[in-house]
C-alpha cells in the first residue's frame, strides 16, 4: 500500500471505522492495479516476479479490509450505501490516475522510493487505525496485524532496492521529497471540499445566468426522421 | 484501411477496430486498467491497437465517436436547468464535468494520434446502438430495430427502420427523462447496489419475489405512455442520488441490508416489481415498433436489452416472430456499431460484414511468447490435453480456459472463462461463492453442445438464436433437476449457452466431457467479483492465484500455474 487513507479517530466508531476500512482498501486495491502493471512493464523477470508477489498480498489486503468492514456494518445494522467498495471510484478519490500508471512516469529507482515511502507512511497510519479496533474488533485486529508485517517487508524490500540503487544523499533527498509530497497530497484531497465552498457560489450564478437564456430557447426535438443518414451531420459534435 | 469506433466517458470504454476484411479488435478499457467498469478516455486501448496495427493518418480512414458529445451532455443540463436552484447540485456538478467528458474527445485522440480533423465523425447516441445490431443478422430489411436504455442524448427510446439501400428511419423516440431503464438504476439504487453494475443483481433477486409493488410502480412510471412521475426521482437533481423522498414513503427505508431475512424478501418483492414494470414496458415497446413498422422480428439493444430476464418472458407471449439482442447492447458494443456508422458513412450502401462473435484481439496477439513458460508449465504429456482437461472436470475440478479470441460483451462465452461439471454440487457451489464471490441468489450459467439442448431445457423459438452468447434464459427440463439441480436459478430458469462452432476448443472439450457421462458445464467468467474478465497471462496468473485456482486450458495444451 503506498496511498494514505484518512483514517484519524479519537474513539471507536462502527461507521467512521467502516469509511476508514473502505478507503483502506481503495488505497490497497490501487496498489495491486499499480504493481500488477509494474510486473507487466518491467524487463527484469525478478523483479516483475516480485511486483506480481506484492500485487496479489495487496489484493488479499483489499479483501480483508473489505471483510471486517462488512462484519462491521452487519454487527451494527448500518445501512449507508456510501460504505460499499466500487473499485471504480479509486478514480475520483484520487488513488491512481486516469491517464497513466505511477510506473510509467517514474523511473525504477524514484519508484522504488515512492512505494517504500508510501508504504511506511500508510503502515504508520494502519498501525493507529488497528489500534482502535484492538478492543471491539480482537479478530480483526489480529488479521491488520499481519496486513502489517507484509507492508513492513515490502517498504523494507522497496527501499533496500533504492539504497542500492541511488547515492546516498541523493536517496535521502529523493526520499524526504516523496515523504513531503505525500504529506501536500493527503492535505490537498482533504481541501477538496473547501474548494467548492469557495467555487460553488459562483457557479450558482452562473447557473443562473444560463436558466435566464435557456428561457427563451425554443429547442424543437424530431420524434421521427425520414432519412437518418442524410440528416446527420458526421463532423459536428451537437 | 481500418474503421476504428469509440465509445467512452459515461460507461464502460471500448474501442473497435476493423479493416473490414477479416481483421477485427475489439478492446475494453479495463482490460489494460484492471478497473471494471472503467470509462475514462480508452487511451491504454488505442495505445495498443497504435502499436500492435501501426495506426497512423494514413491508414486510418475513419475514427467514429460512438454520439454526439455535445448534445449528449446539453439534454440532461437542459432540463435541469429549468429549475436553477432547486436542481443546483446536479447542475453544478454537470458544470464542473464539462472539460471532463467527450466534448474534447477530439483533444484527448489527437494526444495520441495526428490525424486530420475530417476523419473524426460522430455518429448518435441510439443510432450506433442500433448499427451494432446489424452485425448479427444478415437481412436487415426483415427487422425493425428497438432501442431502449437510461438515456443517451436525451433521448430514451428509439425505433428505427432500415432499407436494404441502407436506408435508415427513425419512427418514433421517446425523451429523458420519461426513462424505464432510469427507474430500473433507480430501484437498483435504492436497494443498496452499485448503478450500472447492479441491475443484474436486482434482476437475479427478482425470482425470489412476489410483484406486490406493481401497482405503486405503475403510478410511478406509465407503461402505456411511457412517461415518469418524477416527484419520486433526484437524478435531476442530485449526482449521487437517485430516488426521492417519496419513493421512501412507498418502500420504506432503503439499502437494507440484504443478508437479513426480513430485508431479502421485502427487497425481493420490490425487484421481482420493478421487473413486471419493466416487462409490460418492453411488451408495449415491442408492440408500437411492430406496429409502427410492420414487422415482426425485432433486434433490440440499449443497455435495458441487458436484461436477459425480459427476453425469456417477452418470448411466452408469442408477440413477435423474432427476438435478438446482440451479444453487447449496452454502450460498449456500441463501438462496434460506431465503426459501422464510419463505414456506412464513407460507403452509403453497405455496413461491416463481422462474422463472428469473438471480435476481440487473439491471445497471441496480446501476449509475449515466454509469458507462458514464466507463469505455466504444460502438464498434459499427449496431444490429447482435451481429455485430460475434461478427465479433471469429471474429477471435480475447475479449471481456466484462455484459448482463441477475446468475446464482445459482458459476459464470457467460453474462451476466458473459469468450467467446473455442472453436475458437481460442491464444485459449482465453491466455485460460486466462495472463488468468484458472488451473492447467494446469483446462479451460474451452464454451457453445452447444441445437440444437446433439448434433452435438458426448453425455449420459445422467437428467441434461440440468443443462446449462442448467453443473450436469454431458458426453461429447465424434468431431466435437468435430476442430474444438474445446482444450475436452476429459484423461478426453474438457467441462463444457458449453447456451443455450435465445432472448430472451437469448447466445444471439443464439452464433446470429450460427454463420452464420460456428463454433458453440462458451468461457464462463468474469468474474474472475480469487481475485477474485469483476464486479458494478458500476468492477469490470468494473477486471477488463478488468487481464487487458488491450479488449471488453464490455453489453445496448445493443459497448463498449471507455477509458484514464482
Amino acid at each position: 500500500m503506498f496511498l494514505i487513507p484518512k483514517s484519524s479517530l479519537k474513539k471507536f466508531d462502527p461507521e467512521r471505522s467502516c469509511f476508514v476500512l473502505n478507503e483502506f482498501a481503495a488505497a490497497e486495491f490501487s496498489s495491486a492495479v499499480e504493481m500488477l502493471f509494474a510486473a507487466k512493464v518491467v524487463s527484469n523477470k525478478k523483479l516483475s516476479d516480485g511486483f506480481i508477489r506484492h500485487a496479489l498480498d495487496e489484493y488479499k489486503h483489499c479483501f480483508i479490509f473489505i471483510n471486517i468492514k462488512n462484519q462491521i456494518i452487519s454487527e451494527y445494522k448500518i445501512n449507508k450505501k456510501e460504505l460499499s467498495f466500487v473499485p471504480s471510484h479509486i478514480y475520483n478519490k484520487g488513488y491512481i490516475y486516469k491517464d497513466h500508471f505511477i510506473f510509467e512516469k517514474k523511473k525504477l529507482n524514484d519508484f522504488a522510493i515512492f512505494i517504500g515511502a508510501n508504504e511506511e507512511i500508510a503502515e504508520k497510519k494502519l498501525i493507529a487505525f488497528s489500534n482502535h479496533l484492538k478492543e471491539h474488533k480482537p479478530l480483526a485486529f489480529k488479521e491488520i496485524q499481519n496486513i502489517l508485517k507484509d507492508e513492513e517487508r515490502h517498504a523494507e524490500y522497496s527501499l533496500r532496492f533504492a539504497k542500492n540503487n541511488n547515492g546516498f544523499f541523493s536517496y535521502k533527498i529523493k526520499l524526504a521529497r516523496e515523504k513531503a509530497l505525500s504529506f501536500f497530497r493527503h492535505i490537498y484531497a482533504n481541501s477538496l471540499n473547501k474548494f467548492s465552498f469557495i467555487f460553488n457560489p459562483i457557479l450558482i450564478i452562473i447557473l443562473i445566468l444560463i436558466s435566464f437564456v435557456t428561457h427563451f430557447l425554443k429547442l424543437k426535438k424530431n420524434i421521427i426522421d425520414d432519412d437518418v443518414m442524410k440528416n446527420i451531420e458526421p463532423n459536428s459534435i451537437t | 484501411m481500418y474503421y476504428i469506433g469509440i465509445s467512452a466517458y459515461y460507461h464502460e470504454s471500448s474501442v473497435f477496430l476493423t479493416d473490414n476484411n477479416g481483421t477485427n479488435c475489439f478492446l475494453k478499457e479495463e482490460s489494460f486498467s484492471r478497473i471494471k467498469g472503467d470509462k475514462n478516455f480508452p487511451q491504454r486501448c488505442l495505445k495498443f491497437l497504435i502499436k500492435k496495427f501501426d495506426l497512423k493518418n494514413e491508414n486510418i480512414k475513419s475514427i467514429c465517436f460512438y454520439e454526439k458529445p455535445f448534445k449528449t451532455w446539453w439534454e440532461i443540463f437542459y432540463y435541469s436547468i429549468k429549475n436553477p436552484l432547486q436542481n443546483k447540485d446536479f447542475l453544478i456538478h454537470h458544470l464542473k464535468n464539462f472539460n471532463k467528458g467527450s466534448i474534447f474527445f477530439y483533444t484527448d485522440i489527437s494526444k495520441l494520434i495526428n490525424l486530420s480533423r475530417s476523419k473524426i465523425v460522430y455518429s448518435s447516441h441510439h443510432l450506433s446502438h442500433c448499427l451494432y445490431g446489424l452485425s448479427v443478422i444478415k437481412n436487415v430489411s426483415d427487422y425493425v430495430y428497438v432501442t431502449c436504455d437510461g438515456v443517451g442524448e436525451g433521448e430514451t427510446m428509439s425505433i428505427y427502420t432500415i432499407d436494404d439501400e441502407y436506408k435508415i428511419k427513425k419512427i418514433w423516440t421517446n425523451f429523458y427523462p420519461n426513462s424505464i431503464g432510469l427507474l430500473y438504476s433507480t430501484i437498483t439504487d435504492y436497494l443498496g447496489f452499485e448503478i450500472n453494475e447492479g441491475e443484474f443483481k436486482v434482476m437475479s433477486l427478482s425470482s425470489f419475489g412476489k410483484p406486490i409493488y406493481k401497482n405503486e410502480l405503475k403510478e410511478i412510471f406509465d407503461i402505456d405512455n411511457f412517461t415518469i412521475n418524477m416527484d419520486y426521482f433526484e437524478f435531476h437533481k442530485s449526482p449521487s442520488k437517485s430516488f426521492s423522498k417519496k419513493l421512501c414513503e412507498v418502500f420504506g427505508e432503503p439499502h437494507l441490508n440484504i443478508n437479513e431475512e426480513k430485508n431479502f424478501n421485502k427487497y425481493a418483492d420490490i425487484a421481482s416489481s420493478a421487473q413486471l414494470i419493466l416487462e409490460y414496458t418492453m411488451k408495449n415497446l415491442i408492440q408500437k415498433a411492430m406496429k409502427l413498422s410492420g414487422k415482426t422480428k425485432i433486434i433490440l439493444t440499449g443497455g435495458v436489452a441487458l436484461n436477459c430476464k425480459i427476453i425469456h418472458s417477452l418470448s411466452k407471449q408469442d408477440i413477435f416472430e423474432e427476438l435478438i439482442v446482440p451479444p453487447s447492447p449496452g454502450d460498449s458494443g456500441s463501438a462496434i456499431g460506431a465503426a459501422n456508422f464510419a463505414f456506412l458513412n464513407e460507403l452509403k450502401t453497405k455496413t461491416l460484414n463481422l462474422n463472428t462473435l469473438f471480435l476481440g484481439p487473439k491471445k497471441n496477439l496480446i501476449n509475449k511468447k515466454e509469458s507462458k513458460d514464466n507463469f505455466f508449465s504444460k502438464i498434459s504429456l499427449t496431444n490429447n490435453f482435451i481429455n485430460e482437461a475434461a478427465n479433471k472436470l469429471i474429477e471435480g475440478k475447475i479449471i481456466t480456459s484462455y484459448y482463441e479470441s477475446n468475446e464482445v460483451g459482458p459476459r464470457s462465452l467460453g474462451n476466458t472463462s473459469i468450467f467446473c461439471d455442472a453436475k458437481n454440487k460442491e464444485a459449482v457451489n465453491n466455485l460460486n461463492l466462495n472463488l468468484k464471490k458472488r451473492s447467494h441468489f446469483q446462479p451460474l450459467a451452464p454451457i453445452l453442445l447444441e445437440e444437446d439442448f433439448q434433452k435438458y431445457f426448453s425455449i420459445n423459438k422467437s428467441i434461440v438464436k440468443n443462446l449462442e452468447w448467453m443473450g436469454t434464459l431458458c426453461d429447465a427440463k424434468e431431466k435437468l433437476y435430476s442430474k444438474y439441480s445446482s444450475i436452476i436459478h429459484v423461478d426453474g430458469t438457467c441462463r444457458t449457452q449453447i456451443v455450435k462452432d465445432e472448430n472451437s476448443l469448447t466445444y471439443k472439450v464439452l464433446k470429450n466431457l460427454k463420452t464420460k457421462g456428463s454433458d453440462i458445464l458451468v461457464n462463468t467468467s474469468f474474474n472475480i467479483s469487481k475485477d474485469p474478465v483476464v486479458f494478458d497471462l500476468y492477469d490470468v496468473y494473477v486471477n488463478m492465484k488468487r481464487m487458488n485456482i491450479k488449471f488453464v486450458l490455453m489453445d496448445d495444451g493443459l497448463y498449471q500455474a507455477k509458484d514464482i
